[in-house]
């Protein structure tokens, strides 16, 4: 059982601020926004369980994201990946954008979703989701082809 | 519109639940219940030269072993050269070494697949789980060892056990094929009657050696000079003059042939006692079953080549 109150709490904090994001939206856009949630939950309860190792690995963002995705694996699969866009969202958020999203492939969708949308770095992704950049750079490009083909996009404004 | 971007990201901030450090903090202890990450295989040249080896045994020595396996005793090589052995009377057989050169490629495979596997198992340092364990290694042994469990990649154990089912198998067919009796092999009582009928002529038993020929028919040559059993006089004559012909069999018999009429083909080496070459060739011995006498020799050819 762990400790309540004492510094590796406080790192654990940290460690979760830190990574949390990538992962959620990685874990989010790989499996869908519900499955995604819920094995990112488990991830980092796994991580908090087993702190003393998690907080040692050189790559525990890595690490974590396998865990999710195996945990992701056992749960049931919503018909719906990606819920449709709130008619209040719609002045920004094109309402092909889900089904869009839901034709790319599982790396496609992660390395679109974190390098085009959120920012990560080829380098963050490629050590997150265990690809080399290349390969990363690849999914990325042919899912933005793919994303701006099926939404009827030509050009970014 | 904005930017495919800022859609992207404004659609995922407002749909992903996030997880708070609290929340975890908080939350149920999963952790226990919850598996280890699933090890995720990734191909390794190694693997891969280990399979190629495995695959590479399994078809030579099926094909060597059907080659084997559909190959006549004392077959004629294309160039028309006999290819018995001459010496020392035992056959060549391409069997045994088979087996020996397939365990050592076995071996070897075995030991690519073994490198291949400890290869794949240390893969997850890229997440820096090696460091990990070796940080914490005195406290979670239990723990290791059951990862290492979780880890080993069950294909690769499949393929591991196949291919060892799979060779033991081609080992066991090809010692079987190669102990197993063929069947042109010559009957008991026919190999019987040959010795016998060897052994007085090698001893020059006249006797015994007509009640183991049809004399009406009876007629042997030896490359191409014929006598008749009508002249089984002749044939002592012949061939038992003062010093003999002996004739030693140097390969395994076949026999040829349906009904009560067959052939016998040996190998032999024919010679003359203190004269050590002589000849190598066929004795083709044909047999008929006769009656309460049993099995008789009707005809005798002898096809061969002086010793160089």
């Amino acid at each position: 059982m762990r400790r309540s109150n004492d510094p590796d709490q406080r790192e654990f904090t940290r460690f979760v601020k830190e990574t949390e994001p990538r992962l959620s939206y990685a874990l989010a856009a790989a499996y869908g926004m519900e499955t995604g949630a819920e094995a990112t939950a488990d991830a980092l309860a796994w991580a908090w369980e087993h702190w003393d190792r998690v907080k040692t690995m050189t790559n525990p963002g890595g690490y974590l994201y396998r865990v999710g995705q195996s945990n992701a694996r056992r749960y049931h699969r919503p018909r719906v990946l990606f819920p449709s866009v709130a008619p209040m969202d719609e002045p920004t958020i094109a309402p092909e954008l889900p089904n869009a999203l839901s034709e790319l492939s599982k790396n496609q969708r992660i390395a679109v979703v974190l390098i085009h949308g959120l920012g990560y770095t080829e380098r963050e992704v490629a050590d997150l989701v265990g690809m080399s950049r290349w390969t990363v750079r690849t999914h990325t490009e042919r899912g933005l082809q793919k994303l701006r083909s099926t939404m009827g996009v030509t050009i970014d404004v | 519109m904005s930017d495919l971007g800022t859609q992207l990201r404004s659609y995922f901030d407002e749909n992903v639940e996030r997880v708070t450090p609290e929340d975890v903090l908080a939350g149920r202890h999963v952790g226990d219940l919850m598996p280890e990450p699933r090890f995720k295989w990734r191909a390794s040249p190694r693997l891969a030269v280990g399979l190629g080896f495995a695959v590479t045994v399994l078809v030579l020595g099926g094909s060597l072993g059907l080659g084997l396996a559909l190959r006549q005793p004392g077959d004629i090589s294309g160039s028309g050269r006999m290819t018995f052995g001459v010496g020392d009377g035992t056959p060549e057989s391409t069997g045994w070494w088979l087996v020996g050169v397939a365990a050592a490629l076995a071996a070897i495979a075995l030991v690519f697949i073994v490198l291949a596997i400890r290869s794949a198992r240390t893969g997850s340092k890229r997440n820096g789980e090696e460091k990990t364990m070796s940080t914490t290694f005195e406290t979670q042994e239990v723990d290791h060892k059951l990862e290492d469990a979780h880890r080993a990649n069950r294909w690769l154990i499949a393929a591991v056990v196949v291919l060892s089912v799979a060779l033991i198998a081609l080992g066991a067919w090809v010692i079987s094929d190669l102990t197993a009796a063929s069947e042109n092999a010559v009957p008991d009582d026919v190999a019987e009657m040959l010795d016998d009928y060897h052994a007085a002529w090698n001893t020059g038993d006249g006797d015994a050696f007509m009640l183991l020929v049809r004399e009406v028919d009876y007629e042997h040559t030896a490359n191409g000079t014929s006598h008749t059993a009508a002249g089984a006089a002749d044939i002592i004559d012949a061939y038992w003059g003062p010093d003999g012909i002996h004739v030693e069999h140097i390969g395994e018999s076949v026999l040829l042939g349906d009904g009560s009429t067959k052939y016998v083909v040996q190998p032999n080496r024919v010679f003359t006692p203190g004269y050590p070459d002589g000849m190598v060739g066929f004795s083709i011995l044909k047999v008929t079953e006769f009656g309460d006498s049993g099995w008789l020799v009707i005809d005798h050819t002898f096809i061969g080549d002086w010793i160089r």
